[in-house]
């Protein structure tokens, strides 16, 4: 019972960290039409910048501010040198740019940090456990990200929702004429999507940064996660993206943590453990194949 | 493109084996992005999962040797039935979407592919194996860079033969036609999604083929193969040659392969380089460097 809760808020806390990077995708995706691989890289960016600033100063909060503000402001460079000559082009040329996007960023940081996975240090006052009730222990840390994750989650969907803002950005989602007519500039809503886009993924970077091991590469593999997520929410969908993240978070988790568990019911232990890790990483594609036989739009496209 | 094929077809009389090898290499990553420029151009299909087949195809060899195999003739087949189902699989759940999302799966599911198999111990699990010399041909050595060059050279041009013809096919001009608008050609009668599947499982078969020889070309088989930074490579080598051409693909692997040589005389670090050179070709040089150089030697192409 303290396992299957303990697995259940890391998946909790891992779906929502998703969230944060998929919703950058998506929106940028329902706005501009724009295909965006670097955006893992932002994620990775995050996570190095926090770690460098974190270790030059001595203090993480810094290196979080640093690391949030440096991807929105990469956001804005790379929204404004590159992908506005794209939103007009094909997707294979979208891709294309931004594959190289990727190649730069991954080859610059293995540059700057030598290749060499990177640890960050868990804020102060974040670390150890904290005791929910007898014998449940769980991470401070973990739980402070679940937290701070969900209340950004809430503010974007507030934002989104119920400002002038976010009814701009809606608006141009759906009829980005319209907007232009109505005298409202939609290249700079598109620029502000992409750079909030940015700083999400950068924060989410920056929050990933303890619980994983900061290398490059990082960014490629929440990246094509982010993309089962899309699909399974359905594209453009930020409302799907959100259920769909949540999803993926907590069958990639507890499917880690119980595959081997119920394979041992039925194999020797030594096929279970060649077998199930490589089945469980399996699993999110397993449930996308599955969203694509049964509603190929994605579960909450329009 | 005669001119090139002249070329590869005397190098061996007075290359030396470095640099004899580095044009083998040229010719096998080659015919891969022929393939994955032919789905684009017949079908409008921007797959982004094609290092699943390629790294598939490499696999067999690697499962046949484990097996005790090690004839071309009956090796090679099995393995482009095995890339063939598994690429009519990925195909069947991935058009059942298309444009972005199209790309966002390929990439999901070849991920899957690389999961599953750099999961595997007898297949060398993140390390990968050894094949300690090429396959025979109906007994024949082809451990001789010089034998297995040409035997490299004579495929290409089979494959480009094949490509030819079928581009010329009603059913390629009706993948061109709907590559175009796939909406107009359903409404004149053509069934969209069987004939995209089709060309999809074609590329990926000749793709499938360019892994079966860079196993046997490298002796060595491992999961870089299935890596999707295979799938980007071989789209930038596509947009370098030029999207427009058959053959576009090789040109664009004889770019990508002298980038490397040149900039890594430089630094380790070379796709710092390659990644601003993408974008910049993407952003500036619409149609590849193909057509240009094409231009420059006063050749046609098909």
């Amino acid at each position: 019972m303290v396992f299957f809760l303990e697995q259940l808020l890391n998946g909790l806390n891992y779906g929502l960290l998703l969230f944060l990077i998929a919703a950058g995708l998506s929106l940028v995706f329902g706005v501009m039409h724009l295909i965006n691989l670097a955006h893992g890289s932002l994620f990775m960016v995050g996570a190095f910048v926090t770690v460098g600033v974190a270790g030059w100063s001595g203090s993480f909060w810094l290196g979080a501010l640093v690391g949030v503000v440096a991807t929105f402001l990469a956001g804005l460079l790379i929204e404004r040198l590159i992908v506005r000559s794209l939103y007009a082009r094909s997707h294979l040329d979208q891709v294309l740019a931004t594959f190289g996007l990727i190649l730069f960023f991954n080859e610059l940081l293995r540059w700057l940090s030598g290749g060499t996975p990177l640890f960050s240090p868990t804020p102060d006052g974040f670390g150890g456990a904290i005791e929910f009730f007898d014998g449940f222990f769980y991470s401070r840390y973990r739980l402070a990200v679940t937290v701070a994750s969900l209340v950004v989650a809430a503010g974007l969907w507030f934002v989104l929702a119920k400002t002038r803002a976010g009814m701009l950005v809606r608006a141009s989602a759906s009829d980005p004429e319209m907007v232009r007519h109505i005298g409202f500039d939609v290249r700079l809503v598109g620029a502000m999507v992409f750079a909030a886009g940015a700083a999400l993924a950068g924060l989410a970077g920056v929050m990933s940064g303890p619980l994983v091991s900061v290398e490059v590469g990082m960014g490629e593999q929440v990246l094509i996660i982010a993309f089962v997520i899309v699909v399974v929410g359905g594209m453009g969908s930020i409302q799907g993206t959100f259920w769909a993240s949540l999803a993926i978070g907590l069958v990639d988790t507890l499917g880690r943590a119980y595959t081997p568990v119920l394979m041992g019911g039925f194999f020797e232990p030594r096929t279970v453990a060649s077998v199930a890790p490589s089945l469980s990483a399996v699993l999110i594609y397993v449930l996308m194949a599955a969203v694509l036989i049964a509603r190929p739009q994605g579960l909450f496209a329009r | 493109m005669l001119l090139l094929f002249l070329l590869l077809a005397v190098a061996p009389l007075g290359l030396e084996a470095y640099l004899l090898g580095e044009l083998t290499r040229v010719m096998i990553y080659g015919m891969a992005a022929c393939a994955v420029g032919f789905a684009i151009r017949h079908g409008g299909l921007v797959s982004f999962g094609h290092a699943a087949f390629f790294g598939m195809g490499a696999y067999c060899v690697l499962m046949a040797r484990n097996a005790g195999y090690q004839d071309a003739l009956l090796v090679w087949p099995l393995a482009l039935l095995a890339v063939a189902v598994l690429a009519l699989v990925i195909g069947l759940l991935s058009l059942r979407t298309g444009g972005v999302a199209f790309i966002m799966i390929t990439l999901g599911f070849a991920q899957m592919v690389y999961f599953i198999i750099s999961g595997s111990q007898s297949l060398g699990a993140a390390d990968g194996l050894p094949l300690f010399g090429r396959d025979t041909l109906a007994g024949l050595s082809l451990d001789a860079i010089h034998g297995f060059h040409y035997l490299v050279l004579v495929a290409l041009g089979l494959v480009l033969f094949v490509m030819v013809c079928l581009s010329r096919s009603p059913a390629g001009l009706a993948l061109r036609g709907i590559a175009h608008d796939e909406r107009r050609m359903k409404a004149l009668g053509y069934a969209p999604k069987r004939l995209q599947l089709a060309a999809f499982v074609f590329s990926a078969v000749v793709t499938g083929f360019a892994g079966v020889l860079a196993a046997n070309f490298y002796q060595f088989v491992g999961p870089a193969y299935l890596h999707w930074i295979v799938s980007g490579e071989l789209l930038v080598m596509v947009a370098l040659g030029g999207i427009a051409s058959l053959s576009g693909g090789l040109f664009g692997a004889l770019i990508l392969v002298l980038f490397e040589a040149i900039f890594s005389e430089y630094t380790t670090y070379w796709r710092i380089f390659l990644g601003p050179a993408v974008i910049l070709s993407v952003l500036y040089l619409h149609k590849g460097v193909h057509p240009a150089v094409e231009r420059l030697l006063g050749g046609r192409d098909d």
